[in-house]
């Protein structure tokens, strides 16, 4: 298939999502929207922890702290001055963070950039080690990150965090970021640099040997994760209004990781597919704790239950299927001719 | 003229032991040569070292007249040198022509950046490399499957491929471990004029650690013997078959004595 | 800051080091031969927690059954965790056990929520061991001394067995290269399953020592303490039970000094096991008594 016409059938599908999305706006109720917007959102988040993770083999539990970095950031910056006066009840918001402004878009970039910086900084001097220390040096500069961001009241208002964010974060921005996302991660993959990040991933010593320099390498493949994971809790900031310490603990983290493992390490199809399936049980799964009305039976919901099943799926599927769902695959337009020469072939 | 690869003294201690001790060896532009020795001699540690995986606690290793004594493992490939390892160390989860073309990023002159950027020479620099490596696979003769994953392949076809990836990186010096390693007969025959052909195609020198006398004795211009960290011989093929510490090293002082 | 305050924070970092120390062993132990960290360590130390208060609250039984109960229990149920989640996984990429302990650890959380509710349950408490002792201006409870005594004897039980006693002997050989001392006739399950059993006891120990100190019982009460003492194991050298004794007790001691001298940082407590982590992983990563673990090129 030449370039020509994968560029044309990429842009078709653009138009169509674009289309759809417009549809959805204006004749879903609100509560799907928000699944939707929801669906972009972890998407951005299951890619960028897989560029880390299944990509260049890098087992990082920080995400959930450079989710917290964009998402103050951006806050601070879309807030208006008057409203950040008034919230900070604890201690009165310091200069310059009172009276910084900027746009969203701004804002959702200032809030990756902050993110990938610290990412760099992090990466340093933790990039030596390998496989469980990596996760837990990540996981414990996440959980240092939440600890500063609920003692620096002055910047963050504590432990009370900050309400009211504007809601900028539409099914228009959240997909246009993820569409950016994914169009840079998926370019970057594809490129020999890419080669070089999986070729870390499955043998660092023959990579090294190759002339890779492993080092910087992965401290980039990081930071861009770290970029990414930022623009995705900028847009969630925006998108649930009200971020605070406690919300960007482990358990967030683990959600993302099982948006990866679930969709299949290595493959961005499968990120795709791992954050809608999972972003949808999630909200399915509420109903169950939720109190169930038929008829006039009312069936009591069971607080809990929902992250119950949730971490009954995740072993169900590192004990049987540990490749998830799409197990590697990568879709692509020259697959989809191959199926239907095969099909012609019959 | 000055020899590629020169090692002045090189001594590596592990602890209280000493793997290898005041190495000395050169290795003439252009040669096949090999580094012998019974199994725990620091054959491999010698690459390593080398190659820049190890530092060693003395001495200096020379490239090209150059001290490239405790560069980098990334900065010894890009100044020239390339190995492939004792147990294939492939890209598992890449295709044939994949192995290969990571190799060739040491040479590319692109940035990781430019990707999303689409920027013109880098898109010209990735169909050259992907030109460059499907050359390489023709060479070797694993073109036809260059979209097959590595791992995959027969265990003959992986070694060859582990060598067209290590020639990827536009070598001067090509260090193989053990290349013969579980090959039948038939399968060693072919490798020792595989050597001998990338050697002349490719302007290589070629040092390798080999076990299986057959191949050593049959590509070989200098051979050297390592035994427990020493150099204990070097020579000619015949020379050193009529070593008798040679036998030794290798068979025991009884079989050394009957010769 | 007065001798008698000193003295009263010197017996709270003993009580505190020491469960820190006893936790810390159950991680290094399974560390140490299946080169795991088990996430779910810390669950298995809460639920040791809501035994003893079900065994008392509901079965009315006395306290030393209670006890034995929970211990008893707790090792099954570590046991049980490592045969469902674990065993499964022995021959798969490390990082899977590794995604499959976070699994059981929010398992384990969450279905205590269901169960028990998030609200926390008062643990009975145990007048001869919680009644508070004055010794002039120094108040401290008898647990004080009881904890840092009983689990210095667990220890020295637990050195005594890897040393002296052929499951111990194997347990030391697994860690050193598990495959050769399966083909060297060791039923290398049977063991595994062993050290789970007593990793997840002495974590019961703890939890059981730790509800009494502080009686609190609630689902996500082992997260905390779980993440600190596998730093702690990390600190003195993962894989080394001494290690993990010791660097629970400096954890403790460094946690309780900080905040007594800086009063003012109390709010960044939880942090600075964190901060000692990265600097341990940055100078030491095989921590105070660890070995090196080198990859063959």
């Amino acid at each position: 298939m030449s370039k020509k016409t994968k560029l044309l059938l990429n842009l078709i599908c653009l138009g169509i999502l674009c289309l759809f999305l417009w549809w959805a706006q204006n004749n879903l109720d609100g509560y799907k929207v928000q699944v939707l917007n929801l669906i972009a959102v972890n998407a951005i988040l299951a890619v960028s922890l897989n560029l880390i993770y299944g990509f260049t083999g890098m087992f990082s539990l920080g995400h959930a702290g450079f989710m917290a970095i964009g998402a103050y950031v951006s806050a601070l910056l879309i807030l208006p001055a008057s409203q950040k006066e008034v919230m900070y009840i604890l201690e009165p918001i310091i200069w310059p963070f009172s009276v910084m402004h900027a746009p969203f878009f701004v804002s959702v970039l200032a809030g990756g950039a902050v993110a990938a910086v610290l990412g760099l900084f992090i990466a340093l001097p933790v990039l030596r080690l390998g496989g469980d220390y990596l996760g837990i040096a990540t996981l414990g500069f996440a959980e240092i990150i939440r600890v500063i961001f609920t003692n620096i009241t002055p910047i963050t208002n504590g432990a009370l965090g900050l309400k009211g964010i504007p809601a900028y974060a539409n099914l228009g921005w959240n997909y246009f970021w993820c569409i950016l996302t994914f169009y840079v991660i998926v370019k970057l993959l594809s490129s020999n640099f890419g080669n070089t990040l999986r070729a870390i991933r499955d043998d660092e010593v023959a990579a090294k040997a190759m002339g890779i320099n492993t080092f910087r390498a992965k401290a980039i493949s990081f930071a861009i994760g770290a970029f990414f994971a930022g623009v995705g809790g900028a847009l969630q900031g925006s998108l649930i209004t009200t971020i605070d310490p406690k919300m960007f603990n482990f358990q967030l983290t683990y959600n993302i990781l099982m948006f990866v493992v679930v969709g299949g390490l290595g493959s961005i199809t499968g990120s795709v597919v791992g954050a809608v399936v999972i972003t949808i049980l999630l909200e399915w799964l509420r109903l169950v704790e939720d109190t169930i009305t038929i008829g006039s039976f009312q069936i009591p919901g069971v607080p809990g239950m929902r992250m119950v099943i949730f971490s009954v799926i995740l072993l169900f599927i590192i004990l049987k299927r540990r490749e998830g769902i799409i197990g590697g695959y990568e879709f692509s337009w020259d697959s989809v001719t191959r199926l239907f020469n095969r099909k012609g072939d019959k | 003229m000055e020899p590629v690869l020169k090692t002045n003294d090189v001594t590596i201690k592990f602890g209280g032991l000493t793997a290898v001790g005041n190495l000395n060896i050169e290795c003439a532009e252009g040669s096949i040569s090999s580094l012998i020795g019974p199994n725990g001699a620091g054959k491999t540690t010698v690459f390593n070292i080398i190659t820049g995986f190890y530092k060693p606690t003395s001495g200096k290793v020379l490239f090209m007249g150059k001290d490239i004594t405790g560069l980098k493992p990334h900065e010894v490939c890009k100044a020239g040198i390339a190995r492939t390892f004792q147990n294939i160390r492939l890209f598992s989860g890449g295709t044939v022509l994949q192995n290969v073309m990571t190799a060739c990023w040491v040479r590319e002159k692109s940035q990781w950046w430019m990707g999303p950027f689409m920027v013109p020479s880098f898109v010209r620099e990735e169909r050259e490399m992907r030109e460059k490596s499907m050359k390489l696979l023709e060479a070797i003769g694993l073109a036809d499957i260059a979209n097959d994953v590595a791992t995959g392949l027969p265990y003959g076809e992986q070694r060859r491929l582990e060598i067209a990836r290590a020639l990827a990186t536009e070598p001067k010096l090509l260090l193989l471990d053990e290349p013969a390693a579980g090959m039948n007969p038939q399968e060693s025959g072919e490798l020792m004029d595989f050597i001998k052909k990338i050697r002349d195609e490719f302007h290589l020198t070629i040092l390798l650690i080999e076990h299986d006398m057959k191949v050593v004795m049959g590509v070989s211009e200098w051979i050297r013997v390592l035994d427990y960290g020493n150099l204990i011989a070097e020579g000619t093929p015949d020379e050193i078959r009529a070593n008798p510490r040679v036998i030794e090293a290798y068979l025991g002082k009884e079989a050394a004595a009957k010769c | 800051m007065s001798l008698d305050m000193f003295i009263q924070h010197v017996f709270n970092a003993l009580t505190l080091g020491s469960l820190y120390g006893l936790i810390a062993i159950g991680y290094t132990m399974v560390y140490g031969i299946l080169r795991l960290i088990n996430f779910a360590h810390g669950d298995i130390f809460m639920v040791s927690a809501y035994f003893v208060f079900f065994a008392i609250a509901l079965l009315h039984l006395p306290w030393i059954a209670a006890v034995i109960l929970a211990i008893i229990g707790t090792a099954a149920f570590g046991v049980i965790i490592d045969r469902i989640a674990y065993k499964p996984l022995r021959d798969a990429p490390r990082i899977s056990a590794l995604i499959s302990a976070i699994g059981v650890s929010f398992f384990i959380e969450n279905i205590c929520i269901v169960l028990f509710t998030g609200v926390p349950k008062p643990m009975p408490r145990y007048e001869p061991l919680v009644t508070v002792m004055q010794f002039g201006n120094i108040r401290i409870l008898p647990l004080a001394i009881f904890v840092p005594v009983c689990s210095f004897i667990l220890v020295a039980a637990l050195i005594w067995v890897l040393y002296k006693t052929k499951p111990g002997l194997a347990m030391r050989a697994i860690s050193k290269d598990i495959e050769t001392t399966r083909l060297m006739g060791v039923k290398v399950d049977n063991i595994i399953g062993l050290t789970f059993g007593i990793g997840s006891a002495l974590a019961a120990a703890a939890g059981i020592m730790w509800a009494l100190r502080y009686p609190q019982i609630h689902p996500f009460m082992g997260l905390f303490p779980g993440f600190k003492a596998f730093i702690a194991a990390v600190f003195g050298g993962i894989g080394s039970v001494p290690g993990a004794m010791i660097g629970g007790l400096l954890l403790g001691f460094m946690e309780i000094m900080i905040i007594a001298f800086f009063p003012g940082l109390s709010g960044y407590r939880d942090a600075f096991a964190f901060i000692l982590l990265i600097l341990i992983l940055f100078v030491k990563p095989t921590g105070l008594m660890g070995e090196d673990m080198e990859d063959k090129i």
